[in-house]
This record gives C-alpha cells, sequence and structure tokens, in this order.
C-alpha cells in the first residue's frame, strides 16, 4: 500500500513504499549492489582457492 | 539398576591423561552452568515482580565485564595449553615404537606386522612398549578408534596417518571406526588384544606363515618389474633405491624432500609428482595395479636395503651435495606432503 | 494507534496485514515483509516436523543394540535427512526468515525491508531448495551424512547427492538475500533519531549473522557445486585416484558450516536480550558489551573450521592455532551470559512463557558452550571426536539453545504478528515439558561419548544401551513439548484472546504500532529520542562502581 510521507516533498514517481525519500532509495541501492557484489567475490574467490590449492 | 560405567577402561598410558583433562573440565562446567542456573532462579525469585517494587535501571559495570572476560580467558588458555601438551604427546610416536601396519577398507580393517602376521578386525599387542600404526584406506575416509586407549586418527585414501599407543592392561577392548563410511560403518568394528610381551611374542612366532613383509616386498619388487629400472648402477634408469628409506633427496626442481612412507607411495602411484634430479619422469604409474597392502609389503622391503656409505640418493652424474640446512625436518616434510596435491599438474 | 487499554478490554484493529488483501495472489505475489515472514513460518515449521519425524525414528531404532527396526542403508539415510532439514530447512532460516523478517523493519522505524521484492524472492528460492529437497529424500534419500565427506559423498554413494546439493545450494542463496535485506536495512533505513548505539539488540545479532550469511554462504555454494562436478564429471579436485584431495572438501565444507553455526545462534541470542529485558522490565546490563559481542562472535567464528579437523591430518601446529581460536570465540559468548543474568538482577522479573524458554535457553547454552571447550582441548578432543559427546553438545546448543530462543520469541511476537494471545498456561506446561524432555534426551549422549559410542552407528555394543534408552524415552517427552505449541499457537488464531498493541508492556518500535500491524507499520516515521530497552523511564540510575 503506498504512503506519501507528510512533510516531504513530492513523491517522485519512482520512489517505491519502503523509502522516504530518492537519496535514501539510491543510497540503498547502491549500497545493496556493493554487498552483492562481496558475496560473488566470496563465492568466485573460493573458486579460486580451490582450484590452486 | 545394572551399573552405569562412565568412562571406558584406562588401558593405555595416555587414559589417565586424557581422563583428568577431562575430569577438570567436568568440574569447571559443572561450577559454571550451577552458577548461572543458580543465580538465575536466585533472581526470578528474590527480584520477582511485585506492585511496591520497581526496576533499578542499571547500565552496566565496565569493571565486572573485564572481570568476567578476564577470568574466562585465563581457564581457557589453562584448558587450551594442558589440552595442546596432550595433542602433542599424543600426534608424535616415540622412535623404539613396534610398528603395524593397517588397511581399511569399507567395511574391514586389516593390519599386518613387519614379521608377515595377518589379522582382520582384531589387532595384538603387547603391554609395556608403544606401538606405532602405520594406516592407509583402499577407498573412503575412516578412523582408527579405540576408546580404551583414548587414540583416533583418521584413515585417509592418499596418505599414510600414524597412531600410536602404549598398551598397560591385558584385556580385549573395542576398535570402532568413527568416521561415517557407508552402509556398515557401524560393522566395521574390531578388537584390540592387549597381552602381556611373552605371550605377544609366543603369538606372533604361531602366526608367520607367508613370511615378513618385506620378503613379500621383495617379490613384488621383481614382480612388477621394479629392478628393471631401480638398480645400484649408473646407467640405471632410476634412482637406485638402496638405503634410499628416511634420506633426503633432491628433486628436479631443487627441493630437498625426505624419502619417507608417504614419498615412496606417491612415487609408486603418481611419478610424475615428484621427480628426482638428474633422472627423467619415464616411471609409469602403478595406481590401479599395486593394492595398498602391497604398497606396505614393498615400502617395508625398501626400508630393509642397508646402504653403508651415508651419502644422500644421486647416482647420476651431478655430484651435487645436499646441505644440511636444505633438509626439512620431519615435520616441514609432513607439512608438505599435506600442502601438496599429488595431482598430475606437472608439465 | 490505541493507547494500551488496562481499562477497555482490547480490540482488533479493522485493517491490518494480513486482511488488508485477500485471495492467493496477494500472498504469493505479496511484498510486505510481515506477510512473507508468514510464508517462513509455515515453510519451515513443516520442514522441523519432516526433521523431527525423522529424529523419532532414529531414537526408536536406536532402543535395540542389534539395528532391528531399520536396515543400515534406511538408517543411514535417515540421520543424514535430519541433519540436512533440522540445519538447512529450519534452523538457519528460522529467527531471521521468520522473526527477523517481521520485526526487524518495525524495529528500526521502517515500511519494510530495503529490498522487499528480493526478499519475496528469497523466500522462493527457498522453496524451490525445499522442492529439490523433499523429492532428494522421497525418490531415494541421502546416506552421506549432513556433511557429505569426500571421497565417500563423491564416488562411493548411489544416493542423490546432487539432488539434495542442488536443494541446499538454492537455500542458501535463500540465506544471502536475507542477509543482503538486513545489511542495507540496518544501514540505510533506520528512523531519524536512532543511531547504532539505540538499536535494539536483536537488530544488532540479526545483523551480525547477517554478516556471516553474506560472506560464509558463498563458500558453500562453490564447495557443493566443485562436489556435484566431481560427483558427475570427475574433475579431480576431491578424489584421489585422480590427484585429488579429499581434506580440501572438509576444509572448505568448514570454512561455511562452522561460521553456520553461528548464524543459528545469534539471532536466537537477540532474541533472549529483547526477552530478557521486557520480563525483568530493565535495560540490559552492558549494552554495549553484548552489542560488540555478537560481532566479535562474528569474526571468530570465520577462524575456528577447523576444529572439526583435528584427527583428521591436519598439522600440530595449525591444530594448536585453531584450538587457541576456539576458545576466543568462546568468550564472548560467556560475556553474553553473564549480562544477561546481571540484567535480572534488581530486575522485576515475571516468569511468563517467553521468560521461561529465554532462561531455558541461558541454562542449556551455557552447558553447551561448555562442553565445546571440552571438544577445543586438543587432547580430549583426539577421544571424544566423532562420538556421541559431539552429537550431545551441539544439540545442547542448537536444540538447548537455538530451539527455545526461537520459541521463545515465537511466544513473545505471537501477539503482535497475529494480535491474539496464546493460552498462558498450556504454553508453560509446554515449555516445561521440553526442558524435561531436552535434558533427558541428550544428557546421557555426553557419557555415551565418553563411553566412546561412535556417532551415525545404526548397532551399537551392548553397554550403551541402557543411556540410549534413557535417551530415546527422553525423546518422546521432547517431542510432546514440540507438539503441543503447534496446537495451542492453531487454536489460539481463532478462539485466542485479543492482544492489544502492547500485551507485555514492552518498549521497543514494534510495540507502538497495532497488533497485528497495518501493511505500512507506520503512519508517521517515529522519530526516536530514547535508548532501547527504556524501562522505568523516571528512574534512571547508572552504576558505575
Amino acid at each position: 500500500m503506498s504512503h506519501s510521507p507528510t512533510t516531504i516533498p513530492e513523491h517522485h514517481p519512482a520512489l517505491v513504499h519502503q523509502f522516504d525519500s530518492m537519496e535514501q532509495q539510491r543510497e540503498a541501492s547502491t549500497f545493496g549492489m556493493w554487498v552483492f557484489l562481496l558475496t560473488e567475490i566470496m563465492m568466485f574467490g573460493g573458486l579460486f582457492a580451490a582450484y590452486l590449492i | 539398576m545394572q551399573s552405569l560405567p562412565l568412562f571406558p577402561e584406562q588401558a593405555s598410558t595416555v587414559a589417565g591423561q586424557v581422563d583428568a583433562l577431562y575430569l577438570f573440565l567436568v568440574l569447571i562446567t559443572t561450577f559454571f552452568s550451577l552458577l548461572i542456573a543458580i543465580l538465575i532462579i536466585y533472581f526470578a525469585i528474590k527480584y520477582r515482580r511485585t506492585p511496591e517494587r520497581t526496576a533499578e535501571q542499571i547500565h552496566g559495570s565496565t569493571l565486572l565485564e573485564i572481570v568476567w572476560t578476564v577470568i574466562p580467558l585465563g581457564i581457557s588458555m589453562v584448558i587450551f595449553l594442558w589440552g595442546a601438551a596432550l595433542y602433542f604427546h599424543i600426534q608424535r610416536p616415540p622412535g623404539n615404537a613396534l610398528e603395524v601396519y593397517g588397511v581399511a577398507k569399507q567395511w574391514m580393517w586389516k593390519f599386518e606386522f613387519p614379521g608377515g602376521q595377518r589379522e582382520i578386525n582384531s589387532l595384538h599387542v603387547p603391554t609395556g612398549r608403544p606401538v606405532k600404526v602405520t594406516l592407509i584406506s583402499q577407498d573412503v575416509i575412516h578412523s582408527f578408534f579405540v576408546p580404551a586407549f583414548r587414540v583416533k586418527s583418521d584413515v585417509l585414501p592418499n596418505r599414510y596417518m600414524t597412531s600410536w599407543f602404549e598398551a598397560t592392561t591385558p584385556g580385549t577392548y573395542h576398535l570402532f571406526c568413527s568416521q561415517y563410511c557407508g552402509t556398515k560403518h557401524s560393522g566395521m568394528i574390531g578388537e584390540v588384544t592387549v597381552m602381556k610381551p611373552e605371550d605377544f611374542a609366543a603369538w606372533l612366532e604361531s602366526g608367520k606363515a607367508e613370511g615378513s613383509m618385506a620378503a613379500s616386498g621383495e617379490k613384488l619388487f621383481q614382480q612388477y618389474g621394479c629392478t628393471t629400472c631401480h638398480r645400484p648402477d649408473s646407467g640405471a634408469r632410476g634412482p637406485n633405491l638402496e638405503g634410499l628409506y628416511g634420506r633426503p633427496v633432491r628433486l628436479q626442481d631443487n627441493r630437498v624432500v625426505i624419502a619417507d612412507d608417504n614419498y615412496i607411495r606417491e612415487s609408486v602411484l603418481n611419478p610424475n609428482a615428484k621427480i628426482v634430479s638428474g633422472f627423467q619422469p619415464i616411471m609409469p604409474t602403478f595406481q590401479g595395479v599395486v593394492s595398498e597392502e602391497q604398497m606396505l609389503q614393498i615400502i617395508a622391503y625398501i626400508k630393509s636395503m642397508a646402504d653403508q656409505t651415508g651419502q644422500p640418493l644421486n647416482n647420476r652424474s651431478t655430484p651435487t651435495q645436499i646441505r644440511d640446512t636444505e633438509v626439512p625436518n620431519v615435520q616441514q616434510q609432513m607439512q608438505q606432503d599435506q600442502n601438496q596435491k599429488p595431482s598430475g599438474k606437472q608439465p | 494507534m490505541s493507547t494500551a487499554a488496562q481499562t477497555v478490554k482490547p480490540v482488533m484493529p479493522a485493517r491490518h496485514y494480513l486482511n488488508d488483501n485477500y485471495g492467493i495472489r496477494s500472498w504469493l505475489l505479496t511484498k510486505d515483509h510481515k506477510r512473507i515472514a508468514v510464508l517462513y513460518l509455515f515453510s519451515i515449521t513443516f520442514f522441523f516436523f519432516i526433521g523431527g519425524i525423522f529424529a523419532s525414528l532414529i531414537r526408536l531404532h536406536l532402543l535395540t543394540p542389534n539395528g532391528e527396526l531399520f536396515q543400515a542403508d534406511t538408517y543411514n539415510k535417515m540421520f543424514t535427512m535430519h541433519g540436512v532439514n533440522m540445519i538447512f530447512f529450519f534452523l538457519i532460516p528460522s529467527v531471521p526468515a521468520v522473526l527477523g523478517n517481521f520485526i526487524i523493519p518495525i524495529m528500526v522505524g521502517a515500511k519494510d525491508l530495503a529490498f522487499p521484492k528480493i526478499n519475496l524472492m528469497s523466500w522462493y528460492i527457498f522453496m524451490v531448495g525445499a522442492f529439490f529437497s523433499l523429492y532428494a529424500m522421497v525418490s531415494g534419500g541421502v546416506d552421506t551424512g549432513w556433511t557429505f565427506y569426500t571421497p565417500l559423498s563423491s564416488g562411493f554413494v548411489h544416493t542423490n547427492v546432487i539432488l539434495m546439493a542442488v536443494g541446499i545450494l538454492f537455500a542458501g542463496f535463500s540465506s544471502i538475500f536475507t542477509g543482503l535485506n538486513f545489511i542495507v536495512t540496518v544501514h540505510r533505513m533506520r528512523a531519524p533519531g536512532l543511531t547504532w548505539g539505540r538499536l535494539p539488540l536483536m537488530v544488532w545479532a540479526n545483523y551480525a549473522a547477517s554478516l556471516i550469511m553474506i560472506l560464509g554462504t558463498p563458500v558453500l555454494a562453490i564447495t557443493l557445486i566443485l562436489l556435484a562436478l566431481e560427483r558427475g564429471f570427475h574433475i579431480g579436485i576431491f578424489d584421489p585416484k585422480l590427484g585429488g584431495d579429499p581434506v580440501l572438501f572438509q576444509h572448505m565444507f568448514w570454512f561455511y558450516s562452522h561460521p553456520a553455526v553461528y548464524i543459528m545462534i545469534l539471532p536466537g541470542m537477540g532474541v533472549i536480550s529483547e526477552i530478557v529485558t521486557c520480563f525483568s522490565r530493565k535495560r540490559v546490563f552492558g549494552y554495549a558489551f553484548v552489542a560488540f559481542s555478537s560481532i566479535a562472535i562474528a569474526v571468530f567464528g570465520f577462524v575456528v573450521w577447523a576444529h572439526h579437523m583435528f584427527v583428521a591430518g591436519i598439522s600440530v601446529y595449525s591444530a594448536m592455532v585453531f584450538s587457541l581460536l576456539s576458545y576466543a570465540v568462546a568468550i564472548p559468548s560467556a560475556v553474553k551470559v553473564f549480562n544477561w543474568t546481571a540484567t535480572m538482577y534488581k530486575g522485576s522479573v515475571k516468569l511468563d512463557t517467553p521468560m521461561l524458554y529465554a532462561l531455558g535457553f541461558i541454562g542449556l547454552f551455557t552447558i553447551g558452550g561448555l562442553t565445546g571447550l571440552f571438544l577445543a582441548a586438543l587432547g580430549l578432543d583426539v577421544h571424544i571426536h566423532d562420538t556421541y559427546f559431539v552429537i550431545a553438545h551441539f544439540h545442547y546448543v542448537m536444540v538447548g539453545g537455538m530451539v527455545m530462543a526461537y520459541l521463545g520469541g515465537l511466544h513473545f511476537w505471537w501477539p503482535k504478528m497475529t494480535g491474539k494471545l496464546y493460552p498462558e498456561p498450556v504454553a508453560k506446561l509446554a515449555a516445561l515439558i521440553t526442558f524435561i524432555g531436552f535434558n533427558l534426551t541428550f544428557f546421557p549422549q555426553f557419557i555415551l561419548g565418553y563411553m566412546g559410542m561412535p556417532r551415525r552407528y545404526a548397532m551399537y555394543s551392548p553397554e550403551f544401551q541402557v543411556l540410549n534408552v534413557l535417551s530415546s524415552a527422553g525423546a518422546s517427552i521432547l517431542a510432546v513439548g514440540f507438539i503441543l505449541p503447534a496446537l495451542y499457537f492453531t487454536w489460539s488464531l481463532k478462539y485466542g484472546e485479543v492482544a492489544g498493541d502492547n500485551p507485555y508492556k514492552a518498549t521497543g518500535l514494534e510495540w507502538q504500532t497495532t497488533s497485528p500491524p497495518p501493511t505500512h507499520n507506520f503512519d508517521v516515521t517515529p522519530v526516536v529520542t530514547e535508548d532501547p530497552y527504556h524501562y522505568g523511564a523516571e528512574e534512571e540510575v547508572t552504576v558505575v562502581p
């Protein structure tokens, strides 16, 4: 159920419901992508380490 | 109610020491568990909710935090050091041990003495003398476990492991496989029979049917054609094996390794893993040809080949000497063997 | 948002997340973290009972020493599938995916997790993994043990190893995405005023567990993929006949699976912090220490894996390092236990059901954790490794600890999640039955282990029988303790008393909204001005001796 924050600037069309602002949304998405990349590093790093050992 | 035993019998020199550490830990555990349990129950009763009293909001106490961090840390260090010292003792066989060889397979134990005596799912040992069991698996990982001796070692399919003990009390004790190995894992059990030295000597006498391991090994050495290349003359295609056992060897890539059981086994099953300096990588592999029992017999034979010269193995032209500093001590060599996959990744 | 109703009987809110939308599509395509939590609740409860059935069959079989109930192969499949189910499809998701998913966004004052669609995808991935696992079970089973040691699993068994590995792989990715979601949410979506130092310890604990989830689980993924490749295509990484090293598998497997146990226990510890504070009406003793202990456990948890391998052929020197570090990882857990106990001191203690489970946790986790010290002691581990001592140890921490924490949390937040109260007297009885049944089941196993009974044995030497019978008797009681909550929770949905917003008068943002909460959690993003656990706001006392 979408919701407009009562006191904040208008609703950007791309703002999804769980975030309060586009800035928060962008920051969270960027951070999330870095965390995901970290998991991929662990995965492939593990693969390469296994091959080398 | 029938008697409820809490410990296995103490039948080795190490058993009592392991039990002592155990008892110490039981005391610590009992003390701290009771402490916490009593405190919780006491607080739950003494500070139970009543309308007259409100809770006192306490942030914490850095002093208390330090105290109950440092004290457990101290106790832990004591336990660690005690356990580590005991482990060191358990993992290093003394030099004068009686050797036995064990091959584990799904789902039985096969033992052989240097004199050729063999047993299946049974192991006879004397009291009063360290016994070193050298173990290998034909298939999956097993584990050699004798509760009464408090010893255990996994048995691997790619290299030898050793376990040692000195039995103290005649009797029969359980041998269990303690690494899950498939269908009949719980049936892979046996009996260790400890005998007084005289009885053990008599038992050894009675079982020499097939000849010593070294003698069997010599037959295999000829049967498999090893003598074709491994000869003492300088034109031989393979290194001379006389006096090889236990001595340093220089490899093609200039490393120096000790020629121990694992080295010999690897050389037979995966010859290209380590090429002796000055020789060509032409030895065929005997993987799938030589069984683990035969391998042990061949090693016994190689061990028995005496050499008086005291020179490191290198019967080719290059007279490079192996300096003392290059010779790894036994632990380092064990380390190298572990770290290297015996893989065929050589050019 | 209704005020705490002491004089007026509470009523269910008219609209909340459960009745906002009806129909199967609204559930299967939901983005609401609360509904996803409920979906997980159903899934993992199902797997808990599957795992429980296997456990019951195992204990039945072990009543006699000669293994008369099942064939050895069948028994081997049962303990394997008991382990796989309980660990990957129940314990690892339990607190994070059910309680964490539900409560954490509300606790930080957010309307949802950072990535709701990823949250839903995480549940679907879990269900795909669950499907593979179930299929593997019914079409022949797996009999390698949940540890899948090579070369047994890569070349010697003819059971559905690859299918099961795929199932676990999917469950692992589900876990990674949940962890990712939690981390981003905690970093980026805290309400104004909610600094790190004001976060409830449930959030700290789940955050620490999430760190492990994202860093450790990928290594499990690779390990399982390599195992499947070895088994299917003989790539020669673990098979010694192809030049591989079977012990490499153990290193890789335990590199994940040891931290995994901290993934399992840390969220449970978070729950305990919430319960002990609420039912002592007191702020937690030593907040910073408890918070940082969670992080310390996560960090140290990554460097102790080879304590599962002391007799597997690692060098004596490596073994010493791992033993030392294993003692280091025990200390933060001990600190937490002391802090929880100190929280009760001069509190106002009420022994409601969640508190009974929390206190049970503290006692049993202490015993379980201390028996870990036995296993970390090198010279002693040689004797007790791969015996029932290990089984007793991990069941004390996982069942006596983790499952009790999960049940405690479920009881604590049930009113928030459903708007209904469970019947307190029956719940207390169930907690007691569980405690008694648990100890009777697993304490004898310590003794069995020291006596030398190896684990994974379908048949055993007759002198072990008395203790086995005791253990099986305990298991029957424990089963009752677990079945009762399933029954009365279901009952409470229809017949339970209405709970109201805050039946336990707890602090925490989740109690400031209705029970059940509205779909969007908060009408207005709250602003946080107080420390967590601000019970007794009128009498702030700081004691610094």
